[in-house]
């Protein structure tokens, strides 16, 4: 017989080959678990957005590392980037529910995003695990598979008001505070506390980049306490730099959940000895909380602090929940686990209440010496 | 009344920041008779080279000025051959200059952000204060002033007393009748473009110890611009130092009495006001 | 090749419906359907961009400011006062309107760039409004929006985002034939017109302040639906809906995907929108990417991805071609021999203390034919433009068949029957020949507007007899063989023949022509002059401007001579030719032997 190899004949044997090795590929020896997908959103652009991402990741590397959850399957985070516009977040969560098939959300900075993603997991029976939102209404919509991680204004105010008047008692307060709910709630909670006392209350712009004129005004005012409140760690930093350059002698405050090492290092000298407080600090004593300062350090050379924490917490408490409830795939069954128990987190014990709000417990006095944050002694 | 005198402290060299950016748009909108909206980035790219001059090459701040202003010229090079020239003899051409330009914002932002970072940074400019009574200069604000100034001064000097500010105030009345005499129009076009970056990229540099560079500065500072220029008159270079002062000084004053959001509404309405009833600005000429 | 633009607009219509239904009952995936009928809001605002951008040619840099606008009115309205928010969307148009007139009378002040910064800063002017009038808007914050289910929802069974995307396909496809329609129709061209040849509008009659202004009401109330129908998507409106991202994004759209013509915007808005999906793995450098399209679409390629396609040149088809008699073209009620069709009196204009018109009175009678000469500088322009409208004289009265028309617009004059050309022969240039002619036929029959946007049989009947007289006047100027032709393509002295053809349609009492000879050579003036006596015969009164004294002298029934601004010979050509102060003045010296003639 005389067998003729044509090219064609050769290429379709050389074809059947490299199919052989790929499906074998395709199918190794041992059938793995499919990994635990969770979506993040972040705006990753930004540097707070940032922040959250690489905490989220520790934790997830972290759990990866303990072998997993629910025998032996990984974490995988699917992050989309929502670049503080509702648009885009409602854009990702929808990208994440019906193309990616992801019933978990979390993390998230903006409130305003976290407000449009409430809507949407509601109407997708989703879970959404909000980490750094402040605003009170993440948690008011009544449905009862939104949680939140930071604390509100209000539960800030609880326990700060009284290191305010107890400690601090100043005769004149000035506010500066931005321009957006956070800011408004702090200028009329001070006023509430200080009455007349608060002699100046100036509200800025979320883009603006010149303070001189609202420092001198304060500065005019008299004002032995000058408040901050502004989430934008560039805004406050230029603040008190400027308060320093035009020789404002003032107790400086910076309201409670803002401050970090960023803005110190924006502001410079300038920030020594002005004071706050947080849910968090890196320096907090227990044995997560080493675990995930020396996981974020040994892989973002960085000292974790609270966004970073809030964004660890937010896959930690997924993982740690589902694995409980025997499921990832139920966010029912799941957010009831997360409603019924205690959970151990880097910042201590935390507990949700009936609308999905964490609580850990006493706020943590802050003051920076040397250009560090420290806890205040 | 201290409050108001600082306050006309403050609104001086903010102001003649805004100056800065509107010489360098007005000098190309005189001689070139065009737009450039990437200017805003141009002086936002002078601030981030000083930046990382200062902050990672540890060059000493005076030095890093200079280096803004170089990497300025480089930048205006680049924009005024991929977006400016190309487009200048279309008959669209003016339309199609802002449209590519506005491009190339985009483009350098988008750039800075990806590659950068968005955060914001501070420099550290000219240490210490003057103080007189309680009015508190920096020295750096001060410093401000003073390049501002210098900067009309010599360019004044090169439009009234060298040949090329001959050749580009030839260029600026009649491109036709400077190509006729056989000057080299495009090469005047470059010089002008490249001169009005480098002022901006030094303006950049100056402004950031004051306000902080942020990727975002280019942006809120050419709208502020173009404010004053249109109101100090397109193509006319004392007109935008004089204007830009005076915005920046109406922007502090009303910062005294509202809000700084309200405050920049009211000078932007201003600006239409003026358009709506001088077309072309207080002195200016009509636009391409 | 029929082209898909002109299609009847029954087919348009049904097609929209059907793909509705198709794509309503097929996409089974909500993110699908999401993504589709985001890029549908981004393509409807791109189409009202495209509107001021590539229709009249005005480059906008604050069109969210339409958009946002209209955003923030349905949502504030409706959650105000608890009305339904897809009813008050539909309602957003109106504020979005409104700001489009104040800004389109702006545009007829405001030019290129000048206009494209005023944009620019009423937007930021809203964006702080929207952003520090905490109590209205919430400032930051945002509005938060829950749209109640379609009606359709629950009749056909539709998810939320397939119901979404049905009402989305239904308006973009009634915008197409609207805008199409319009495009087709007086209102359309008047705005080509002041894209092209301002001037030339006004001369032909157009109205060209009310055509700006319509415009931009258009454009702006188009964004503004846009803005509002954005809204069941993202669920909070924020401040920077009004922002630069968005004028930027919906800029980007129309250029890259066409500013001229129908469909690119909304290609432009589909790209936008589907792009960055697939493009995900760029992410970060999403807009960058952007940035540099655009700036390449308008180095390489202006005309945007649409100019890629084929046959997309956007021409109306050409016209038959017949036998076209001069007198057929004329009004039927040109004023009766005998009557002062126009007199001017004492008209006076100086610029800068020179004196341009001095003292200058004359009168013109019903089928005369009346040359205005004189040497150079003398200001024969400047009276056509005083007699016009395009310049105001100080003092001085011009009465055209009795009626003073000092003070009125240049195009109101020209309703008036004193239609004038231009020395520089003012053409659209990027239009064919016979798109030229055809906008000259706006001032003989106007189209109102609701008839025009709908397209009614009786529109279509004037539009067939506007296109029938472009033809005509086009025929009598022997320039319909090159009908389809660029009109720039034209040989200089062709464009001349083509103003004075567009002149015919406006169907003028009175044509001014401002040197119609120069650059013609010898033959083409002897056919001009043949043209114009024709005309005269016919009844048509002409006063013509012109240095070709060979033509004047044999042409007209009588000359006016200017010199310094003022008057200084009147009379027939021999009475001129011979008048020794008109010797004088053009030759220096008095001798009559020495004119040339």
């Amino acid at each position: 017989m005389d067998i003729r190899w044509g090219a064609a004949a050769r290429r379709s044997i050389v074809a059947t080959a490299i199919a052989a090795l790929l499906g074998g590929l395709a199918f190794p020896a041992a059938a793995q678990q499919p990994p635990v997908r969770i979506g993040v959103l972040m705006p990753t652009k930004s540097l707070v957005g940032k922040q959250g991402q690489q905490g989220a990741v520790v934790a997830a590397e972290m759990i990866n590392a303990d072998g997993g959850i629910l025998n032996g399957r990984r974490i995988e985070l699917v992050v989309y980037d929502t670049n503080f516009q509702p648009a885009e977040g409602v854009g990702a969560a929808q990208r994440l529910l019906n193309q990616d098939k992801i019933k978990f959300i979390a993390g998230e900075i903006s409130s305003t995003v976290a407000l449009a993603v409430v809507q949407l997991a509601q109407a997708n029976g989703a879970l959404f695990m909000a980490a750094v939102p402040k605003h009170p209404d993440v948690t008011a919509s009544g449905y009862d598979r939104v949680f939140r991680l930071n604390s509100t204004t209000a539960m800030d105010a609880r326990d700060f008001d009284a290191v305010l008047t107890e400690k601090v008692k100043p005769t004149k307060v000035a506010v500066l505070a931005e321009n957006s709910d956070f800011g408004r709630l702090t200028i009329a909670n001070l006023r509430k506390l200080f009455g007349s006392k608060v002699v100046a209350a100036e509200a800025y712009d979320m883009t603006q980049n010149d303070f001189s004129t609202l420092v001198t005004k304060v500065k005019g005012s008299g004002a032995d306490l000058v408040c901050i409140a502004g989430s934008n760690m560039e805004q406050y930093g230029n603040i008190l730099r400027l308060m320093q350059e035009l020789k404002l002698d003032a107790k400086r405050c910076v309201m409670p959940g803002i401050l970090n090492s960023e803005g110190v290092r924006v502001a410079g000298a300038a920030a020594d000895n002005a004071f706050s407080a947080d849910i968090y600090v890196p320096s907090l004593d227990n044995p997560l909380n080493k675990r995930f300062v020396a996981a974020y350090q040994a892989k973002y050379k960085e000292t974790p602090e609270k966004i970073e924490e809030l964004g660890f917490e937010s896959i930690w408490l997924l993982a740690q929940a589902m694995q409980k409830a025997g499921t990832a795939d139920d966010p029912a069954k799941v957010a009831k686990v997360l409603h019924d128990n205690k959970w151990d987190t880097p910042r201590g014990v935390v507990a949700f209440d009936k609308n999905g709000q964490a609580e850990s417990g006493a706020l943590i006095n802050l003051v920076v010496k040397d250009g560090k944050l420290v806890p205040a002694p | 009344m201290d409050i108001v005198f600082q306050q006309i402290a403050n609104g001086l060299s903010v102001g003649m920041g805004y100056a800065l950016v509107a010489l360098g748009l007005s000098l190309i909108f005189g001689v070139l008779h065009v737009i450039n909206f990437a200017h805003g980035e141009t002086f936002m790219i002078g601030g981030l080279v000083t930046l990382i001059a200062t902050s990672l090459l540890g060059v000493p701040y005076l030095l890093a000025l200079p280096i803004a202003g170089v990497a300025g010229a480089l930048l205006g090079f680049a924009i005024n051959h991929l977006a400016v020239q190309p487009l200048l003899q279309r008959r669209d051409g003016g339309a199609d200059v802002l449209l590519a330009t506005f491009a190339v914002s985009i483009l350098i932002h988008q750039a800075v952000v990806v590659l950068w970072g968005p955060a914001p940074a501070r420099i550290d400019g000219l240490a210490g204060t003057i103080e007189i009574g309680s009015v508190v200069l920096t020295s750096q604000r001060l410093f401000v002033l003073a390049v501002g100034i210098a900067f009309l001064v010599a360019l004044e000097w090169c439009l009234k007393r060298t040949r090329f500010g001959t050749e580009l105030r030839a260029v600026a009345q009649s491109q036709f009748a400077a190509r006729v005499v056989g000057i080299e129009v495009d090469r005047v076009n470059l010089r002008t473009f490249v001169i009005a970056a480098v002022i901006a990229g030094v303006g950049g540099g100056l402004l950031s110890p004051v306000i902080l560079y942020s990727s975002l500065m280019g942006q809120v500072v050419i709208i502020k611009a173009f404010v004053v220029v249109v109101i100090g008159g397109m193509g006319s270079i004392v007109g935008a130092v004089v204007c830009g002062l005076l915005v920046g000084l109406l922007e502090s004053m009303l910062s005294l009495v509202t809000s700084e959001g309200t405050a920049t509404a009211i000078i932007y309405s201003l600006l239409l006001a003026v358009l709506l009833v001088r077309p072309y600005g207080l002195a200016g000429k009509k636009a391409r | 090749m029929t082209r898909v633009s002109s299609w009847p607009a029954g087919i348009w219509l049904s097609a929209g419906v059907a793909v509705a239904f198709l794509a309503a009952f097929l996409i089974d995936s909500p993110y699908v359907a999401g993504l589709l009928a985001y890029a549908l809001v981004l393509g409807m605002f791109a189409l009202g961009l495209g509107v001021t951008l590539g229709q009249m040619g005005y480059v906008t840099f604050g069109h969210a400011a339409f958009f946002g606008l209209g955003a923030y009115a349905a949502a504030l309205v409706s959650t105000k006062f608890g009305l339904n928010f897809w009813l008050m969307a539909f309602l957003a148009p109106l504020p979005g309107a409104a700001l489009g007139i104040l800004v389109g009378f702006a545009s007829a002040r405001l030019g290129g760039a000048y206009f494209a910064i005023a944009t620019l800063t009423t937007a930021e002017i809203l964006r702080l409004i929207a952003a520090n009038w905490i109590d209205l808007t919430r400032g930051p914050m945002g509005v938060l929006v829950t749209a109640p289910p379609l009606p359709w929802q629950t009749a056909f069974g539709w998810g939320q985002q397939q119901s979404y995307l049905f009402l989305l396909i239904l308006v973009v496809t009634l915008l197409l034939v609207g805008l199409r329609n319009l495009q087709r129709s007086p209102l359309g061209r008047a705005w080509v017109a002041v894209r092209e040849a301002p001037d030339l509008a006004e001369s032909l009659g157009i109205p060209t302040v009310r055509a700006r202004v319509s415009n931009i009401a258009i454009s702006g109330g188009i964004a503004a639906l846009a803005g509002a129908l954005l809204v069941p998507k993202i669920f909070v409106v924020t401040p920077d809906l009004l922002g630069v991202s968005y004028s930027a994004t919906g800029l980007l759209a129309t250029i890259m995907g066409g500013k001229a013509s129908l469909l690119g915007p909304l290609l432009g808005g589909f790209a936008f929108a589907v792009l960055p999906e697939s493009l995900r793995f760029v992410d970060a450098a999403r807009l960058a990417i952007f940035a540099v399209i655009l700036l390449l679409v308008v180095r390489l390629m202006p005309g945007g991805i649409v100019s890629l396609l084929p046959g997309f040149r956007r021409n109306a088809p050409a016209p038959a071609f017949g036998q076209h008699k001069l007198p057929a073209l004329l009004r039927p009620d040109l004023p009766a021999p005998g009557t002062d069709v126009l007199a001017v009196r004492g008209l006076q204009k100086s610029f800068s203390g020179l004196k341009a018109t001095d003292d200058v009175s004359f009168t013109v009678r019903a089928g005369e034919l009346v040359g205005l000469i004189g040497p150079n500088g003398a200001g024969k322009t400047t009276c056509f433009n005083l007699l016009s409208g395009f310049t105001r004289p100080d003092a001085g009265d011009v009465l055209c068949l009795g009626r003073s028309i000092v003070g009125l617009a240049p195009h109101q004059v020209a309703s008036h029957g004193m239609v004038r050309s231009f020395q520089q022969a003012a053409i659209c240039p990027t239009l064919t020949v016979y798109e030229n002619a055809l906008i000259a036929t706006h001032r003989a029959a106007p189209e109102p507007f609701l008839s025009a946007l709908l397209r009614l049989p009786a529109c279509r009947r004037r539009e067939d007899e506007r296109r029938l007289r472009a033809e005509a006047c086009l025929g009598a100027m022997d320039l319909l063989a090159r009908a389809d032709e660029l009109a720039s393509a034209l040989p200089y002295g062709d464009q001349k023949l083509l103003a004075i053809a567009m002149a015919l349609a406006a169907q003028p009492k009175i044509l001014l022509l401002d040197e119609p000879a120069a650059g013609l050579n010898q033959v083409e003036a002897t056919a001009l002059a043949k043209v114009l006596g024709d005309l005269r015969r016919a009844g048509l009164t002409i006063v013509v401007v012109d240095h070709n004294l060979k033509m004047m002298m044999a042409l007209c029934d009588r000359i006016v001579v200017l010199h310094h601004g003022a008057k200084i010979a009147e009379g027939t050509p021999e009475t001129v030719r011979n008048d020794a102060a008109v010797v004088q003045a053009y030759f220096g010296v008095a001798s009559p032997e020495a004119v040339a003639s």
